[in-house]
C-alpha cells in the first residue's frame, strides 16, 4: 500500500503539495491526473524516495518511502518523464547495466532481459546505441529497464506524453499486461482520455492537493454528470420544450438545429422516466444521450475556476412546427 | 568480488569514445619530443666539451616526470567535475539513487573509473621516462617519491572534482570550481615544500605531512560528496490556514477534496 499523510512539500517560495494525503491499495492502477504545475511528479518523486517532505508521512507497505532500504528499492520501478539514456551503450549492455545495479546477474537474468525487450518491441534492437533510438523506443526502453527487478510497485510519470499513436497504444497494452499481473502502477497524465481506459483508480489533482478522486468509474460518471443530455428528433421542438421546460431535474434548455442540449441534474432513472414522457406524448425522439464527459469543464468547476456558460430556453416564435 | 557497476559502464562507455586515445597520444607525444630534444642537446654538447653530465640526463627526467604530473593533474578535475553533473543533465542520476546502488557505491565508481583512466595514461608514458635508465637512471627511492606523490596529488584532485560535481548543478561550473580549488591546493603544497627549506628541523616531516593530509581531506571530500546525493530534508515551518471568523459555525464541511460516490 501506498500511504500519503498530511505531506508537505515546497520548493523556494512554491508550495507543491499541501496538506496532500492520498491511499492506494495494492493491485490498483491509479491515475493522477492534473494541469502542469499541479503536483504530479512531485508525488511520483517522493515515492521513489529522490525527495523528501518537508513534513508529514509518506509509506510504502511497512517502510517510509525515503529510507534508503535495499528491499524497498527492490519494490519500486521508476519511469521518469524524461527517459534518461546514457550515450555509447547498447540496448543490451544498457539493460545489463540496471540489472548490475540491482545485483541480478546470470542466465536467469539475461532470458528476462530478452523477455522484457521483446515484450516492449526492442528485442531486434539489442545491438543499438539507446541514444540512437527514437524517443517513443526510449520510453519502452525505460519501462523495460523498470521492470527488471520485477517490482511490486511501478511509477510511470507522464509516460505517454509525446508518444505517436502507435507508440502510445503499445505502452498502453505493456502497462494493461503489467497491471493483470498484479502490480501497483500509479501513472501521471494531464489528459484524462489518455489514461481513462487504464485506471482502476483516478485522482485529480490542483494546486497540490487532491480535489476529486474514486474509482475511474465513479468519477467518469460525475464528469459526464456535468454534461448536456442531447435529444434529436424529427418533429415536435415546441411541445417537447415545454415538457422539458415542467420537468424538476431540468436545469437549462437550449436549442441546436434539431436537437435540444438540456442541463440535467437527475439519476439515471430519472432520465429514463424523461425518455418515456416524450415518448408518451407522441415526440418523435431520434436519439437521446448524454454528451461525453469533458474533464476540462469538471476540472475548471473544481478548482473554482468554471466559465459561466450561458445556456437559453430559445424564444419559442423561432419554432413553427407544433 | 563484485565488480562496481559504475566503473563497469565507465570503462566500456570510456573505451568508445576517441578522447582517451587522442589524449594519451598528445601527452605522450609532447613528452616524447621534450625527452628527444634535450637528448639532443645532451649529446651535442658532449659531442662539443667531451664531456657527458649525468646532471643533465637527470634534468630530463624531472621534465619530463613534472610535465606528465602536472598535465595529469590538469586531466583530473575535467574528468571527475562532469562525473555527476552529466549524470544529472542526462536524467540517469534518479535512476541510479532509485536503484540498489548506494550513493558511496556510485561515487567509488566514478572516483574508480576516473582513477583508472589516469593511471592508463600514467603507465603509457613510463616508457617516455625510462629513457633516463640508458644513462643510469633515476634512484629506487626517488622514483617511489615520484609515484606515492603522483597518486596522492591524482587521489586528491579526483575528490575535488567529485565533491564539485556533486554539490553543483553544471559541469562547466563543477570544472571552474574544481579547477580553482586543485590550482589553489597545489600552490600551497608546492609552497610548504619550498619552505621546508628554510626550515630543516622540520624539513624531513613537510612531504609526508602534506601527503597524509590531501589523504585525509580526499576522503573528506568524499564523504560530503557521498551526503550530497542523499535527499535531505528542509525544515520548513507549515503554517495552516487560520479558521475563517466570518463563517457561521454550522455551514456544509468544505468539500474541496471530494470523494465520487457511486449513485
Amino acid at each position: 500500500m501506498l500511504l500519503f499523510e498530511n505531506v508537505y512539500k515546497s520548493y523556494g517560495h512554491r508550495q507543491a503539495l499541501d496538506n496532500f494525503n492520498l491511499r492506494i491499495h495494492d493491485g490498483a492502477m491509479f491515475g493522477l491526473i492534473g494541469p502542469n504545475g499541479a503536483g504530479k511528479t512531485t508525488v511520483i518523486t517522493l515515492l521513489a524516495g529522490l525527495i523528501l517532505p518537508d513534513q508529514g508521512t509518506i509509506r510504502i507497505d511497512d517502510m517510509d518511502a525515503g529510507d534508503r532500504i535495499r528491499r524497498l528499492r527492490k519494490r519500486i520501478g521508476y519511469v521518469p518523464a524524461e527517459s534518461g539514456m546514457i550515450p555509447n551503450l547498447k540496448v543490451f549492455e544498457y539493460m545489463s547495466f540496471f540489472a548490475n545495479c540491482y545485483d541480478l546477474s546470470g542466465a536467469k537474468v539475461y532470458r528476462r532481459m530478452q523477455q522484457l525487450l521483446d515484450t516492449v518491441g526492442l528485442l531486434d534492437r539489442g545491438n543499438q546505441y539507446v541514444d540512437t533510438l527514437s524517443p517513443g523506443q526510449q520510453k519502452k526502453l525505460s519501462l523495460a529497464r523498470a521492470l527488471l527487478q520485477d517490482p511490486k510497485y511501478l511509477l510511470l510519470d507522464e509516460p505517454l506524453a509525446g508518444l505517436d499513436p502507435q507508440n502510445s497504444y503499445d505502452f498502453r497494452q505493456v502497462i494493461a499486461n503489467m497491471a493483470d499481473s498484479g502490480k501497483t502502477i500509479v501513472i501521471t497524465s494531464h489528459v484524462l482520455s489518455d489514461i481513462a481506459d487504464l485506471c482502476t483508480d483516478v485522482g485529480i489533482m490542483d494546486k497540490g492537493k487532491i480535489v476529486l478522486e474514486g474509482e475511474m468509474d465513479t468519477v467518469l460518471e460525475e464528469v459526464n454528470q456535468s454534461n448536456p443530455i442531447i435529444i434529436s428528433m424529427e418533429s415536435g421542438m415546441a411541445p417537447a420544450v415545454r415538457i422539458l421546460r415542467d420537468n424538476p431535474c431540468v436545469k437549462s434548455v437550449s436549442i441546436r438545429n434539431r436537437e435540444v442540449l438540456i442541463g440535467f441534474n437527475g439519476t439515471s432513472d430519472d432520465e429514463t422516466a424523461l425518455l418515456r414522457s416524450l415518448v408518451e406524448k407522441g415526440i418523435p425522439v431520434r436519439s437521446f444521450h448524454r454528451e461525453k464527459g469533458n474533464f476540462e469543464a469538471v476540472f475548471m468547476k473544481l478548482t473554482g475556476n468554471e466559465e459561466r456558460r450561458v445556456t437559453s430556453y430559445e424564444a419559442e416564435s423561432d419554432l413553427s412546427e407544433g | 568480488m563484485k565488480l562496481n557497476p559504475i566503473y563497469r559502464r565507465d570503462e566500456l562507455t570510456g573505451t568508445r569514445s576517441l578522447s582517451l586515445p587522442l589524449l594519451i597520444t598528445l601527452l605522450n607525444a609532447g613528452l616524447s619530443i621534450l625527452v628527444l630534444i634535450n637528448l639532443f642537446y645532451v649529446t651535442a654538447d658532449a659531442g662539443v666539451t667531451g664531456e657527458i653530465s649525468y646532471g643533465n640526463f637527470l634534468r630530463i627526467y624531472y621534465y619530463a616526470a613534472g610535465i606528465e604530473y602536472f598535465a595529469l593533474l590538469m586531466m583530473a578535475p575535467v574528468l571527475t567535475a562532469s562525473s555527476i553533473t552529466l549524470e544529472k543533465e542526462r536524467k540517469t542520476l534518479g535512476l541510479l539513487l532509485t536503484s540498489q546502488l548506494s550513493p558511496r557505491e556510485i561515487i567509488r565508481g566514478k572516483l574508480f573509473s576516473a582513477l583508472s583512466l589516469l593511471f592508463e595514461t600514467f603507465v603509457t608514458a613510463l616508457p617516455i621516462l625510462a629513457t633516463v635508465s640508458i644513462f643510469g637512471g633515476v634512484t629506487w627511492l626517488e622514483l617511489l617519491v615520484a609515484v606515492l606523490v603522483t597518486a596522492v596529488s591524482l587521489f586528491y584532485a579526483s575528490s575535488v572534482g567529485i565533491l564539485t560535481s556533486a554539490r553543483l548543478h553544471t559541469t562547466t561550473s563543477a570544472t571552474a570550481a574544481a579547477y580553482i580549488a586543485v590550482l589553489g591546493s597545489m600552490a600551497v603544497f608546492f609552497l610548504g615544500l619550498y619552505a621546508a627549506r628554510f626550515l630543516p628541523a622540520y624539513a624531513a616531516w613537510v612531504l609526508p605531512g602534506e601527503l597524509m593530509l590531501m589523504v585525509v581531506l580526499s576522503f573528506v571530500f568524499l564523504e560530503i560528496a557521498e551526503r550530497s546525493l542523499l535527499p535531505r530534508r528542509r525544515h520548513v515551518a507549515v503554517h495552516a490556514a487560520p479558521p475563517d471568523e466570518s463563517e457561521p459555525e454550522d455551514t456544509e464541511p468544505d468539500a474541496t477534496t471530494a470523494r465520487a460516490s457511486k449513485k
